[in-house]
């Protein structure tokens, strides 16, 4: 084991401190592989019960940008354990290369799926990511 | 390994060490999980602002307010005032089941104890401010049954309110203009929500316990008794009821169906949040309207996104958990009678409303023991706050701060 992991390990030892790096990026294979969702998690820890913005970027199989209209991408979420999605529905604008989505909000902790949905012609095709809130 | 790093290592693993020290003397151990959940309860901190309404932290509005709320020639027949169903002496609630001003009406009035924190209004939010809240009321012919047109006239007609008026939104507006008594309506409501903002009560016991704890300090611990130590513990693990009562009063202003079973003499298909939504989405008084001090900001935005849907039928608001003592009945209908019965509905679920389609999935029995249900029920006696200034439980002297 390198030294400063032994560090960062001992430091995170009572689990207080939250895991997850503010630059972290979250990439995944939409649910027909027909592209790639990479979600940046910002903030670096989901809110709870507070409104939050999500931001991603969409990419083809190689990597490039997709080329699909921000009207043709929407955002959802459900907590699927519990049988029910959020109070709010998020819409959907470009920033750059990046699409964000809000408002976001998880009123509850445990586990939320993030549904991207991008429609090209007749077929709409979803990419998913799962945050567990605790 | 150099000594340097040694050095580093020692230090991170003493600090890692302190860290995880428990706290002296919990009749129960509060890990890591719970503590974090701790910190989201406490301490109630300040009011939230609320930018859609400029004259929310005035104090010659909240005095105009205060005198307001206790006025009841805004009524219809002159006998019935805000205080008639939020009793001030019964935290700010009112004691009945069901609401009683110029009719009997569907549901419970809530207490206003903490209401500033909220973000929706009603059981049902009906409202996204206190202030359009406030207006609901005023002309609901079950309630005071009065009019705007009718309020508009009083001031005009009375020097003190008409000077109390003129000292914080300007000349009263000339009866001619058609837009008048809306103005009034909406400044009245602005008013009185200032006053609400006023109706604090947090620093509990349960704060100072959650402060010494955060603070490894062992004075503070012993505000909490063992009981109500292990009640608390209950609360945040197997009860489960942080899933909704959450953030710090114990709410998270949003809506579920808990089905707990209908008033004998309340409706038995109260829509609640459905209705709310829709009703919020309607109105000329939402936080995008023209009345509005934000028509752009955090709150005009969450309105249009609100998501409409069948799932929100039979929804209520989770009401806050401080300050319960004092305020029975409870729930929407005020159908139980006091605080065993809610825990008890919790425990069991008997009586379960079998008409609503959406009730919460994680909603199943608790199947306590009888000292766990009294451990957990001593817990929520010791979420009650510092007690209010005892000058806004009555009328002041006049609808201005120099009466
Ligand atoms: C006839 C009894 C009655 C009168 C009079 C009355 N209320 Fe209420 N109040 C209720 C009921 C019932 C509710 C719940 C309404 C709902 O769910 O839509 C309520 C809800 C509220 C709420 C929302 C509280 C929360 O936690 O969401 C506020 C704030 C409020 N009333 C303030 C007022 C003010 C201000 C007045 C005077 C202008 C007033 N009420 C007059 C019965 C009354
Ligand atoms: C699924 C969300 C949820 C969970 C979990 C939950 N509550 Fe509630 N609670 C609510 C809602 C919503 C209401 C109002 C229901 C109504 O009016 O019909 C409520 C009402 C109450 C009330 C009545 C307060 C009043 O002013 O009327 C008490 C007390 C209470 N809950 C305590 C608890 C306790 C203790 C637990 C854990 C055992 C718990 N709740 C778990 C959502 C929840
Ligand atoms: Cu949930």
């Amino acid at each position: 084991m390198k030294p400063h992991a032994l560090i960062l390990l001992l430091l995170s030892a009572c689990g207080g401190a939250e895991a997850l790096d503010a630059s972290a990026v979250v990439e995944q294979d939409s649910n027909a592989a027909n592209f790639v969702l990479s979600v940046r998690h910002t903030p670096a820890v989901m809110p709870l019960n507070a409104e939050f913005e999500v931001r991603f970027q969409l990419l083809d199989m190689e990597g490039r940008a997709l080329d699909v209209e921000v009207e043709d991408v929407s955002v959802d979420a459900d907590m699927p354990e519990h049988g029910h999605g959020m109070t709010v529905f998020p819409s959907v604008r470009r920033e750059g290369s990046e699409y964000v989505a809000g408002p976001m909000l998880f009123h509850m902790s445990g586990r939320w799926e993030v549904y991207v949905d991008v429609r090209r012609g007749a077929v709409t095709e979803r990419a998913q990511v799962a945050w567990t809130l605790d | 390994m150099d000594l340097g790093l040694k050095s580093i290592l020692g230090i991170a693993l003493l600090s890692a060490l302190m860290g995880c020290q428990d706290a002296p003397g919990t009749a129960v151990e509060f890990g890591d999980a719970e503590r974090k959940q701790l910190g989201r309860l406490s301490p109630l901190g300040d009011v939230p602002p609320d930018p859609t309404n400029r004259f929310a932290d005035d104090p010659n509005a909240a005095r105009l307010g205060h005198w307001l709320f206790f006025d009841e020639r805004l009524s219809l027949d002159g006998q019935v005032s805000c205080a008639t169903c939020h009793v001030p002496t019964h935290a700010f609630s009112d004691p009945k089941s069901l609401a009683k001003g110029m009719g009997l009406g569907e549901r419970h009035a809530p207490s206003l104890i903490n209401v500033a924190y909220g973000r929706w209004f009603g059981w049902g939010g009906r409202a996204d401010s206190l202030w359009m809240q406030a207006l609901g009321p005023l002309e609901n012919p079950l309630e005071l049954g009065g009019h705007r047109d009718l309020i508009a006239d009083l001031f005009h007609d009375d020097p003190d309110l008409k000077r109390a008026y003129e000292t914080t939104f300007g000349p009263l507006p000339n009866e001619s203009d058609v837009t008048a008594s809306d103005e009034v309506f909406v400044n009245v409501g602005k008013s009185i929500a200032a006053f609400e903002r006023l109706l604090v009560r947090g620093n509990s016991r349960f704060d100072q316990f959650a402060a010494a704890l955060a603070s490894n300090r062992s004075d503070g611990i012993e505000a909490l008794s063992d009981s109500e130590q292990r009640g608390l513990h209950l609360f945040l693990t197997r009860a489960n009821c942080t899933q909704c009562h959450l953030g710090p009063n114990f709410t998270d202003s949003e809506f579920h169906n808990t089905a707990a079973p209908p008033h004998p003499e309340g409706r038995r298909d109260d829509p609640g949040r459905f209705q709310g939504i829709a009703h919020v989405q309607g109105s000329e008084f939402k936080a995008s309207g023209i009345y509005s001090d934000d028509r752009n900001g955090t709150t005009a935005n969450r309105v249009q996104h609100l998501v409409k849907s069948s799932d929100s039928f039979g929804a209520f608001k989770t009401p806050s958990l401080r300050n319960l003592a004092g305020r029975a009945p409870f729930m929407h209908q005020g159908q139980f009678e006091d605080l065993d019965a809610v825990l008890h509905f919790y425990d069991t679920r008997e009586g379960a409303s079998v008409t609503s389609h959406h009730q919460e999935q994680i909603l199943a029995p608790l199947r306590l023991s009888p000292s766990e249900l009294s451990d957990l029920h001593a817990f929520l006696g010791s979420l009650e706050g510092a007690a209010l200034d005892p000058s806004l439980l009555v009328p002041p002297a006049g609808p201005s701060l120099s009466d």
